[in-house]
């Protein structure tokens, strides 16, 4: 961190007074490189007569002003911002004037420390889209239009600094044209590096192999079966419409995509892709497409348009049952390329599902000789772009109202939290929705979601991702305190100790929880209450945790001071994929029978909760009582009966609440397990909601008096049911502070930042 | 490796990681051992021995298919058959209880003799001792053998290389859900269930006859399960093992019951059952004589050896590959 760069902030607006004799220094810090800030401030500098310079430096920006009008420029600078530029700390400083005759930009010089923040991918600015639909344009329909507001970055940046040499555009010198607009300061494209046209840039092939048949290899020249250019997305989309599946090359890898209407082309996918009722995304051509399918906020609506393009998971306006079966929400995100733009431009149906292109639970492939060996019998025909993808980055997915479920394009690897560390933490996150995080120079860098590490692919991008984060800082795990799950079977338990480390840290499953959702929002010192709802996680006395009251605060540690009424976990892991059998252990605990009703394979497992291991789950709490109201067969994926439960209660209202117990140290279920009625199953999936709401506010309320504390932290991958979080935040919004997790997921792909948390208190207390 | 934990633990026993760490970082260097096979290769006048020996402290004594007294003889007679070695003799001690039925004892020795003759081995001397009640799980066998080696063959897991072939000689899980099963826990119709404890020789013998040329290591997957005997190859001879679930032998019933348990067959012990590693051009023949061979008819090809990282790995039903891990004693639920 640079030290001369130490002072008060300046509010915005502010008017120094400025001698002739005198300059400003002016450390910017923030989202300030690879999003066109230099060019920014250079026309910015011009426009209000000052002199001086500007540079980007290990910190953010740095900008030497001689002229009177500081003022002014400070408020612009502000006020017109760069779309993908965020300013998080504006310093200014009196230093002696030097006399410089102009405004310059100087470049960054190679070496030293960096500590720089990489820009996410950005989505097309509405500059670029206006260029590409302009027939007089010489970037007419080009696929791979870009400037400094928009464009790639994570995705194509090989090397740092970030310069077009160091970038997968490193293949395509530019053209005459190119050069120019990349040379002049005030052309929106001064510096843009991955700048091109269709003189001299790359372009796109559609290959119509596929379908299960050969694809033999790649070939990017003109022929029958490969056309390339515009004509391309013309066949592309005459073949979505025709109900096929294309493999679409997207900014971090592909998608297969088909027509969302066409009922046929979902099932083929689904079947192709033996995704049984897992729903898919949907891309929409325009806003007002999405407005048609999903109910959207204003606030929504600012995700759906904003630079990441998250896919927005929001109630449905329609029902497109092989999209989204037994389900009320809809995942909808806008074009986040040119090309998708391109791709409706040409005549693709306005409503596409788009999928990562992967085999079952891998990774989304990036590379294209992998797309056609590992997709062809996936995909009829394949979207093929030359521009190489140097790192994989998913889709973002972010519930409405904000609530981040996935973090990867466009938000990933930003910064997440400051953690006050000296030494650099990496912490390697946890076994399912991985996602690693690395703190240098007091700032928390959280990589892209990774998935689950059980998948060959996952574990090997999930080594890449820690080389990646690593190297792009110019360390090595040696240079680490390396952070990681408490659990010993963890794979990336494992993975961690295999890397040597200045020191290995084991931190508890919820503690990591906790401590991110507290990081997240700088709360070093402050005590909270933790009310951490979540599958499970290793707990320190050998049992399983996940409905825990954690207090304390990140500098002091925390301590368990409740928890969920303990159930036997019936099969382990086995209780996570079967429901039923997850209620058998809940009910042998309440004393309850099993139902006649219940698969005969779930009741037969009814003897194996006398030697099975505890858990004070929520997350299989949900999970039983989602079994007791009709959920009888096995999850085909992740969180499938709890999200059917809340959509039971959302159709139910009134304010029945089942009863549950909390005695100042156990919230007991049983009570409401035993209250349960099957007769109305929708009144009663609200009802337990509602009880549980009730007793996990007054659980709140007296943990917080007893211990005179105002803030609570909200965090685990059950508090992505959003009813629930709405009924606690009705009951404790008024009197407390209640914080979620913000930048991170509160599920397991928020781990690593609460990992690395917990790991600098514990060096640096 | 060393072994630093502070006291012994039952997952030191489970066949997996923990137990590795215990034999590398503890058991051979104090012995002064350095490498650990199933059998060691003995040349005493001329003649090429192989010489192993096996302890069995299953609990219950007794279950579908078995008790510890066939498991006794199979498993040593087991690990002659799969080191290349013809059985011929075996030494059985016993370490008894005091308290133990003698009709228990009666039926478990039952079961020795009656093994030991369907193994073709005779058993030629033994120990008996009794330990205070409360001191042993009713009775603790302890059987050592030596085998004939079968001087066409040389396993060895630096032999095995990419594009070689996963031969398994049948179902497997069985003796492991038997075991669960019979302690009760999980109300299971098993009228179909046992254990499969047999000797494995007569199949590698017709497989050694068949492939000979080709063969380059064989393993019996008992304690761990299939996952750690080919997690082991692959860590020693430097190659990715690839399976392919469909292709692995497990009946409904051990697949339900391990469905419920949260068990992957993979990890769950076997007892009559060997899995080699088969040049690409000899894996048909070799296939062919097992199958040839009353018990041997549901041996199979059950995945390829590759260059890559030296993992276990298996490539589901649904076109992914997920790795297959050794266990660290019980499996602790991971699914948040
Ligand atoms: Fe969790
Ligand atoms: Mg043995
Ligand atoms: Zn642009
Ligand atoms: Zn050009």
């Amino acid at each position: 961190m640079e030290k001369s760069c130490r002072w008060a902030s300046a509010g915005a607006g502010a008017s120094l007074p400025t001698l002739n004799n005198t300059a400003h220094l002016i450390c910017i810090r923030g989202v300030v490189q690879g999003v066109g800030f230099r060019p920014f401030v250079y026309r910015l500098a011009l426009r209000h007569g000052l002199r001086g310079w500007v540079r980007n430096d290990p910190s953010g920006v740095t900008v030497h002003l001689e002229g009177e009008s500081l003022g002014t420029f400070l408020h612009d600078l502000r006020a017109e911002l760069p779309p993908a530029a965020v300013l998080e700390d504006v310093q200014v400083r009196e230093i002696p004037a030097e006399g410089f005759p102009d405004f310059q930009i100087i470049h960054s010089e190679a070496g030293g420390a960096i500590v720089t923040r990489i820009s996410p991918d950005l989505a097309p600015c509405p500059d670029c889209l206006r260029e590409m639909r302009d027939p007089n344009d010489r970037r007419y329909r080009y696929p791979y239009i870009n400037c400094t507001n928009c464009g790639p970055r994570l995705s194509i940046i090989l090397g740092l600094p970030y310069d077009r040499p160091q970038t997968t555009m490193k293949g395509w010198p530019l053209c005459e044209d190119c050069q120019r607009e990349y040379d002049d300061p005030l052309n929106r494209r001064y510096h843009a590096q991955p700048v091109a046209c269709p003189t001299c840039g790359p372009s796109f092939t559609l290959s119509t192999c596929g379908g299960g048949g050969a694809c033999d290899q790649l070939n990017f020249d003109s022929s029958p079966e490969n056309l390339r250019g515009f004509p391309a997305l013309q066949q592309a989309a005459q073949l979505l419409q025709a109900g096929q599946i294309l493999a679409v090359k997207g900014v971090g890898g592909y998608h297969l995509m088909c027509d969302a209407l066409r009922e046929d082309a979902v099932h083929a996918l689904r079947e192709r892709k033996f995704r049984k009722d897992k729903p898919f995304a949907l891309l929409a051509r325009d806003l007002e497409t999405a407005r048609s399918v999903i109910h959207l906020t204003a606030q929504d609506e600012e995700i759906l348009t904003g630079t990441a393009r998250s896919i927005l998971l929001a109630p449905a306006k329609i029902e497109l049952p092989e999209v989204a079966p037994l389900f009320g929400q809809l995942g909808v995100m806008l074009p986040s390329s040119p090309l998708q733009e391109l791709l409706f431009d040409a005549g693709a149906p306005p409503l596409l599902v788009a999928t990562s292109g992967n085999r079952s639970s891998e990774p989304m492939v990036m590379d294209d000789a992998e797309a056609l060996e590992s997709l062809a019998a996936l995909a009829d025909a394949f979207l093929i772009g030359e521009r190489p993808i140097a790192r994989r980055v998913d889709d973002s997915v972010v519930m409405s109202g904000g609530g981040v479920v996935r973090r990867a394009r466009g938000l990933a690897p930003a910064v997440t939290a400051k953690i006050p560390s000296d030494t650099p933490i990496l912490a390697v996150g946890a076994d399912l929705k991985n996602a690693v995080t690395l703190v240098v120079g007091g700032q928390a860098f959280t990589g892209a979601y990774i998935g689950d590490l059980d998948h060959l692919a996952c574990r090997e991008a999930h080594q890449e991702a820690v080389q990646d984060l690593l190297g792009m800082y110019g360390l090595t795990s040696n240079d680490c305190v390396v952070a990681h799950d408490l659990h010993p079977q963890y794979v990336s338990t494992g993975l961690a100790l295999e890397l040597p480390a200045l020191k290995h840290v084991a931190v508890q499953h919820h503690h990591a929880h906790l401590a991110s959702v507290l990081a997240e929002h700088d709360l070093w010192h402050e005590p909270a209450l933790g009310l951490i709802l979540d599958g499970t996680g290793y707990g320190p006395d050998g049992t399983i945790w996940g409905g825990e009251f954690l207090l304390g605060s990140l500098s002091s540690g925390f301590e368990r001071v409740g928890h969920f009424y303990p159930a036997p976990l019936v099969g382990g892991d086995a209780a996570a994929r079967l429901p039923a059998q997850a209620a058998v252990g809940y009910l042998a605990a309440a004393g309850l029978p099993v139902p006649d009703s219940f698969p005969l394979q779930a009741r037969r497992a009814a003897g194996l909760a006398r030697s099975a291991i505890q858990t004070t789950s929520a997350g299989r709490l949900f999970d039983a009582v989602a079994a007791l109201l009709g959920f009888s067969g096995p999850q085909t994926y992740e969180g499938q009966a709890a999200m059917w439960l809340e959509s039971l209660a959302r159709q139910a209202s009134g304010t029945e609440a089942l009863p549950f117990i909390w005695d100042g140290q156990t919230l007991d279920w049983r009570p409401a397990l035993a209250a349960l009625a099957t007769a109305d199953i929708q009144q009663a999936a609200l009802a337990f909601h509602v009880g549980l709401a009730d007793a996990l506010a007054q659980a709140a309320r007296e943990l917080c008096e007893q211990n005179k504390i105002t803030t609570i932290g909200l965090s685990g991958g059950v508090w992505q049911n959003s009813l629930l979080l709405n009924l606690v935040g009705q009951r404790l919004g008024q009197e407390f502070r209640v914080l979620l997790p913000r930048h991170v997921p509160a599920n397991d792909g928020g781990l690593s930042l609460g990992q690395a948390a917990v790991a600098a208190s514990r060096q640096f207390g | 490796m060393t072994f630093t934990d502070s006291q012994i633990e039952l997952a030191h026993g489970s066949g997996g990681k923990a137990t590795r760490r215990l034999i590398e970082g503890l058991i051979a260097p104090s012995l002064g051992v350095d490498t650990l096979m199933d059998a060691a290769s003995l040349s005493l006048g001329g003649a090429e021995l192989a010489f192993t020996a096996d302890s069995f402290v299953v609990h219950p004594l007794r279950f579908a298919g078995g008790s510890i007294g066939d498991l006794a003889i199979n498993g040593t007679v087991n690990d002659l058959a799969v080191s290349g070695a013809k059985p011929i003799a075996l030494t059985c001690c016993a370490i008894l209880e005091a308290g133990l039925p003698t009709e228990t004892l009666r039926l478990v020795l039952d079961d020795v003799r009656k093994a030991a003759e369907l193994a073709g081995v005779s058993i030629v001397g033994g120990d008996t001792k009794v330990v205070e009640h409360g001191k042993a799980d009713g009775l603790y066998l302890s059987t050592a053998g030596i085998g004939l080696r079968d001087p066409r063959l040389n396993l060895d897991p630096a032999h095995v290389k990419a594009g070689d072939v996963v031969l398994l000689s049948g179902p497997i899980a069985d003796h492991g859900i038997t075991i669960l099963l019979t302690r009760g826990e999980l109300d299971m119709e098993a009228d179909d269930l046992q254990s499969d404890s047999r000797s494995v020789y007569p199949y590698t013998a017709a497989l050694t006859d068949a492939a000979h040329a080709g063969l380059r290591w064989m393993r019996d997957p008992t304690r761990g399960g299939l996952a750690s005997a080919l997690n082991e190859l692959a860590r020693d001879a430097g190659v990715m093992v690839q399976l392919r679930e469909a292709d692995i032998p497990v009946r409904p019933e051990v697949r339900g019951a391990c469905e419920v348990l949260g068990l992957d067959p993979l990890h769950v012990a076997n007892e009559g059952q060997f899995v080699a590693i088969v040049a690409p051009e000899l894996a048909e023949a070799g296939l062919a004589a097992i199958r040839a061979l009353a018990g041997g008819e549901e041996a199979c090809l059950i995945g390829v050896i590759k260059d890559g990282p030296p993992v276990l790995t298996c490539l589901t039903p649904y076109g992914s590959e997920r790795v297959v891990d050794m266990l660290v004693g019980d499996p602790l639920p991971r699914i948040c």
